[in-house]
């Protein structure tokens, strides 16, 4: 690849002797190379050759300076430009320059922008040529909502898959939450402290969730409404009601059924089926377990976690005591050993619910055969 | 002679208007609390969605269910006193508490239906009696937990914190038995067994003991004021028990995050971050995968001991052929993974 690249340079760099242009590129920072057509024989009429613009786009140190005073380096590494996934390993063939810059020749065509963030966010939408579905749900997204709005820092496609330099967005795995902390490095900082955090990127463990397991990848919705809130056991229960992925780790699966089957996890989900935009005030998963800074919870026996149960209580029940977190099952069910008292009162009521049916059974049933021998008997 | 809740029994009539009263309080009550409570125990079936959607959302529901619990808790206070009366002033026993009798009668009524037992003449009183005494012991029991349950707080300073869990299983599951239970007796005492109420009062009535005229009107003086003082306490306790504790503020704090970060500088460095962070950035291309030096001489990183703010200006403003990487391209805090990536000795 490197040698492949460094012929084009040097056959670049022959031609250039050869016309007699070399000379009369510039290599000031501030100045700006001109390539000529027959250089790189482009008729005018016919998209820019990568040889054309890379004539100039090769040299280091090439910058542009914009209106609002940045500097945007415009040096092209033909060898990054090559790796990525639009270079030799794409199979649908390498992108050329112009496929992205259509209409681009010397002199570049004039930008309204100026500064170098809203000249990214003049070009992206140059994506949508080819990846129309992404593009359409990015600007459906929080992203997309929130650009509209004005808040020019918000992702757009480059942001988070690169320019020239793009690489498979999941490989490796960890790479996902990476590129999501670029802008949200506070929230990175929790998550990569956290349990699952930790594990993805300390352990590579392929089982814990990303940033987009849990946020989506394109069409990426605010997380801060109260649908999404409502919505969000739904999120944990994709990986914590799953038996084979928590057996793996010897993580109980009762988390979402025990949840659901709670006074917090019932009211959310008819508050999730009737009315998802009516904020409650019932907790979920990451109001006792935190967002992005979830940590691993040991043994529903460890002190540390009881003492700190009865502050997250508290969080919402401020007039909490002592004992109210005892109220608290740790989403694992009754037994003898734990709640004895509870265990008790629903095995009574296991064998009290069937007898009561059957008494009942029996009772209307005897009814029905005093009924019909009576009237057998006239 | 009066009727159970000290009236005078009309001739003809098995209940008196206070007993009619009564008994529309709590069929009220008892079908308020079953449609606003059983869609509550099965929250995730359709019909219990259809039936909260019916009844203006859950939190609608959930007042509903608490003012029809009132009603029923009033009810049971008018009655508790009224019994109370009737014992105490005019010697009545409650006639609606079964005896070993009854529980007979039942079982003879079942092995009779069966052909096993030829017919009594005993009557079917069990019938009102034991229906009676399945009422109370489930108003007792869902009452005490129904209030444990809406006041947890002010219950874990009394019981124990287990006590949330198991009132709310005995809350649950014993509404659904009393819901199964009056179901079918109900149809059996209207459509099958017919049980005369006045069969039951006459047999209270030639047990009760003669009183003077003078005797129940001072038994009577002497009961209404405690019994005025009792119900105004309790009456008190039943509403603080419905109103008084705040158990929970009314939203869950909204955490506040900063979304958009992208310069945080961390406390140290996590070296598992740099090593995964590495391989993501340009840096690859030339100082190599695993920063082991380039092809065309590029340095070598692994190992370093250069100091973090020296490493930070380097890769700032850019070294000899290293071009300069902005805080855009890189954000500090991935710089600083890895710096402690690259400073950490490599084995």
């Amino acid at each position: 690849m490197r040698h492949r690249a460094a012929l084009l340079l040097l056959g670049i760099g022959l031609l250039s002797i050869f016309f007699g242009f070399a000379a009369g590129i510039a290599t000031a920072q501030d100045e700006t190379p001109t390539p000529t057509p027959e250089v790189t024989q482009t008729p005018e009429e016919e998209p820019a050759s990568d040889a054309y613009c890379l004539l100039c786009h090769t040299k280091p140190d090439q910058v542009w300076h914009l209106p609002g005073g940045e500097t945007l380096s415009v040096t092209i590494d033909p060898q990054v430009l090559a790796g990525s996934v639009h270079g030799e390993s794409s199979p649908e063939g390498a992108l050329a320059c112009a496929d992205c810059h259509p209409n681009f020749r010397y002199p570049h065509p004039p930008t309204t922008a100026r500064t170098t963030r809203e000249f990214r966010l003049e070009r992206y939408a140059v994506c949508r040529n080819c990846h129309e579905d992404q593009y359409t749900r990015a600007q459906d997204s929080v992203h997309g909502a929130f650009l509209r709005a004005g808040r020019l820092e918000a992702a757009v496609c480059v942001d988070c898959h690169g320019g020239h330099d793009i690489q498979p967005p999941d490989e490796p795995r960890q790479r996902i939450s990476l590129t999501c902390g670029r802008c949200h490095g506070a929230i990175f900082e929790e998550y990569r402290l956290s349990v699952h955090g930790s594990a993805l990127l300390d352990e590579g463990n392929p089982d814990v969730p990303t940033c987009i397991d849990c946020h989506g990848v394109h069409d990426i919705q605010n997380p801060t409404t109260t649908l999404f809130r409502v919505r969000s056991p739904e999120l944990c229960a994709n990986c914590h009601a799953n038996d084979e992925l928590m057996g793996k780790y010897d993580i109980s699966t009762h988390v979402f059924d025990t949840y659901l089957s709670d006074f917090h996890g019932s009211t959310v989900t008819l508050f999730e089926q009737e009315a998802p935009d009516v904020v409650t005030n019932k907790a979920v998963c990451y109001d006792c377990h935190g967002v992005h800074n979830i940590k691993a919870v040991e043994a529903g026996t460890d002190t540390a976690i009881r003492e700190n149960l009865l502050t997250t209580c508290q969080q919402c029940h401020p007039g909490a005591t002592a004992d109210f977190s005892n109220a608290w099952l740790g989403h694992y069910p009754a037994t003898m050993e734990s709640q004895p008292v509870l265990f008790l009162a629903n095995r009574l009521y296991d064998v009290l619910i069937p007898v009561v049916i059957a008494v009942l059974v029996i009772l209307i049933g005897s009814e029905l055969i005093r009924r019909i021998r009576q009237r057998q008997s006239g | 002679m009066p009727d159970e809740s000290g009236h005078e029994i009309r001739t003809g009539k098995t209940l008196s208007a206070a007993q009619r009263i009564e008994r529309l309080v709590v069929v009220v009550a008892l079908i308020g609390l079953i449609l606003t409570g059983l869609p509550q125990k099965y929250s995730g079936e359709p019909w219990a969605e259809f039936i909260i959607v019916l009844l203006g959302g859950i939190e609608s529901a959930r007042i509903l269910h608490r003012f029809m619990a009132i009603l029923l808790m009033a009810e049971a206070i008018y009655h508790v006193l009224a019994l109370a009366f009737k014992w105490f002033v005019y010697g009545l026993r409650p006639v609606l508490l079964p005896g070993l009798k009854d529980w007979r009668q039942f079982l003879d009524r079942i092995l009779g239906n069966l052909g096993l037992r030829s017919d009594t003449k005993s009557g079917n009183g069990f019938a009102l009696k034991i229906e009676y005494l399945v009422l109370v012991v489930s108003a007792v029991l869902l009452i005490f937990t129904g209030l444990i349950l809406l006041n947890p707080i002010a219950a874990t300073t009394i019981f124990s914190g287990e006590s949330i869990p198991v009132a709310r299983s005995i809350h649950s599951n014993q509404a659904l038995i009393l819901v199964l239970f009056l179901v079918v007796w109900r149809f059996a005492v209207i459509f099958l067994w017919h049980p005369q109420r006045q069969q039951l009062m006459a047999e209270r009535d030639a047990s009760a003991p003669e009183r003077s005229a003078n005797q129940i009107a001072s038994r009577r003086r002497s009961f209404l004021p405690v019994a005025l003082v009792i119900a105004a306490l309790l009456v008190l306790g039943v509403l603080w028990f419905a109103f008084g504790e705040q158990t929970a503020i009314d939203t869950v704090p909204r955490r506040q995050a900063v979304v958009f970060a992208p310069q945080v500088m961390p406390d140290a460095g996590d070296a598992h971050v740099g090593a995964v962070l590495w391989p993501t950035l340009r840096c690859a291309f030339c100082h190599g995968d695993e920063a082991n030096g380039g092809p065309n001489g590029e340095p070598a990183l692994r190992n370093t001991t250069i100091p973090f703010p020296a490493f930070y200006e380097q890769v700032r403003v850019g070294k000899g052929d290293m071009p300069a990487f902005s805080a855009e391209d890189l954000p500090d805090g991935y710089l600083l993974h890895i710096w402690a990536w690259l400073s950490q000795p490599s084995s």
